[in-house]
């Protein structure tokens, strides 16, 4: 009978989570602290809430998780699953970006990074319409930027 | 889920915050509420405006690389004009023309194109309103482009002014788009390009003799903060007289001609300065510099004592005997043979550079191309092409 090495983290809502080391040392963060010595009892990540929390946790479970292969449904299976664990609103995307950013997780950081960016373009259908109506771009509600901007024009 | 609806945020917290002191969202989400009645840039509480920059940083530079052409790269301006972070960090990221060969704010027309490859621009003609829009290319059909300046003619008694602006709408000198102006002599022989601004960025107004707050003269607020001459342009019969193609040369005041040597670098602005009262005093100055359009005087003023200014000359054409005409490679960028069709290179010590600086020419009833690179910027190569629209003289 085997059992994993597990990592008790205990969050600023004081909650704790029990993760496999496995699965606690994919933020580096996490690793180091662990080399270092300091996760004898629970390894403490006080900025971080428990939904934040959870939700990392569930995707460095699945990540380790799926076998690390070249198949097709793999890798459609995690890209699937990314697809949707971004589907957040974006008080939560930020969140996220600040607990990853500081638990150091290179591969969701780059995801959640994407996933703003292409926030900010504007990806969607709706949006681009409505900005195209709009076709002004300095955004002029805010005050104290001041630049002079080129007005597209039709031919 | 949308950038509109992350300002839209931003807005709310604005209301929010307007409302009931100001609550600040940190990490751990708590709200601290504070009864200070002091005024907050609530946009510095919004948690997108204060974005740990690192993490910002990142996520504008995705932007940045992924949006090179227009009209995506309006994200990338898009992105500047959010809020003050925003903007420092995209303007960080943005590379000037020169090094990148994308053209992004409106400062990037006043700075020199990429070195060895020519930015392609297109320019229409209205003849009935005596307007020039000068485009950027988005294809090569020329359909469709990217509006980047806009010039309009301004006859006089004694010369004719061509007033250039970033809004098509607005082509006026008191307008807040102003940017420079072509004005001719009489003849249409001789030109000169004025910048609004100095081109080294302010360094010109030290020069200006100082004048105390209580001496300096009212100026209407029309006047535009000043006129920089940098460029003046002349045309001259061919040696063949009619017979041949006019010559002309540009003597770039504000361009040292060591800018073409492989360490060199062209004066670049980096900024549009806001007009204001300070600046007057150098208008005072150079209005009584303006009158005397002399090269070699000017070019010392702007790019002082030791350093020749750059010169650039058109490349001669060659006499096609075939078909009887005189001919310019333009590598398939005019198709339409005009007297006004040209290319100029860089007339140096050593003789003249083979490197097509600038070239202009005719596509269409109303149409133009103009392709240039380093060390002009879109601005001066425009009121460069204006010129060859208002010579008269010599134009057979």
């Amino acid at each position: 009978m085997s059992f994993s090495k597990t990592i008790m983290l205990r969050n600023y809502d004081g909650e704790t989570f029990v993760v496999d080391e496995v699965v606690a040392v994919e933020p580096q963060t996490i690793e180091h602290m662990i080399e270092d010595g300091c996760a004898n009892t629970s390894i403490p990540l006080p900025n971080i809430t428990s939904k934040i929390l959870s939700k990392v946790i569930e995707h460095c479970k699945k990540h380790v998780e799926t076998p690390n292969s070249n198949e097709k449904d793999a890798k459609a299976d995690l890209k699937s699953f990314d697809f949707d664990f971004v589907k957040a609103d974006q008080g939560t995307l930020f969140d996220l970006i600040l607990a990853v950013n500081y638990l150091n997780i290179k591969g969701l950081l780059d995801l959640i990074y994407q996933t703003i960016a292409d926030m900010i373009k504007g990806k969607t259908p709706e949006e681009e319409e409505e900005m195209r109506r709009v076709n002004a771009w300095v955004f002029s509600c805010f005050v104290g930027v001041t630049c002079l901007y080129f007005k597209s024009k039709k031919i | 889920m949308s950038f509109k609806s992350i300002l839209q945020d931003m807005k709310g917290d604005f209301g929010s915050i307007s409302r009931k002191g100001f609550g600040l969202r940190s990490r751990s989400q708590r709200v601290v509420e504070d009864r200070s009645t002091v005024v907050v840039d609530a946009l510095k509480q919004s948690c997108w405006a204060n974005m740990p920059p690192e993490l910002l940083r990142d996520v504008l530079m995705r932007i940045e690389e992924s949006e090179c052409t227009w009209p995506p790269r309006k994200n990338v301006v898009s992105c500047a004009g959010v809020c003050r972070n925003w903007r420092e960090i995209m303007k960080d990221i943005v590379k000037n023309p020169e090094f990148s060969g994308n053209l992004t704010f409106p400062i990037s027309l006043k700075q020199p194109g990429p070195r060895g490859s020519l930015i392609q621009c297109f320019i229409k003609r209205n003849r009935s309103t005596q307007t020039y829009h000068l485009y950027l290319s988005l294809n090569q059909a020329n359909d469709d482009g990217k509006f980047l300046l806009a010039a309009k003619k301004c006859r006089r008694a004694t010369c004719t002014d061509y007033i250039i602006s970033l809004n098509a709408e607005d082509v006026s000198k008191g307008s807040s788009t102003y940017i420079g102006k072509l004005r001719s002599n009489f003849l249409g022989t001789k030109f000169t390009v004025y910048d609004a601004q100095p081109p080294n960025g302010g360094a010109l107004t030290t020069k200006c003799h100082s004048s105390r707050p209580g001496t300096m003269k009212r100026v209407s607020p029309r006047v535009p903060a000043g006129n920089y001459p940098v460029s003046n342009i002349s045309y001259e019969v061919n040696v063949l007289g009619s017979r041949g193609p006019r010559r002309m040369q540009c003597a770039m005041n504000s361009i040292p001609a060591s800018a073409m040597d492989p360490g060199g670098s062209a004066p670049t602005q980096t900024e549009f300065l806001v007009s204001n009262v300070d600046s007057f005093s150098s208008l005072a100055f150079f209005r009584s510099k303006s009158a005397r359009i002399d090269n070699s005087q000017s070019g010392t003023l702007l790019t002082g004592q030791n350093d020749p200014m750059l010169v650039l000359k058109n490349k001669a054409p060659r006499w096609h005997e075939q078909l009887q005409c005189w001919c310019l490679n333009f590598n398939g960028r005019v198709t339409v043979a005009s007297v006004k069709n040209f290319q100029l290179v860089a007339s140096m010590e050593n003789g003249e550079h083979e490197n097509v600086i600038i070239q202009f020419g005719k596509v269409g009833k109303d149409a133009f191309t103009m392709d240039y690179q380093y060390p002009l910027s879109a601005f001066q190569a425009f009121a460069i092409c204006l010129s060859s629209f208002d010579t008269k003289i010599a134009c057979e």
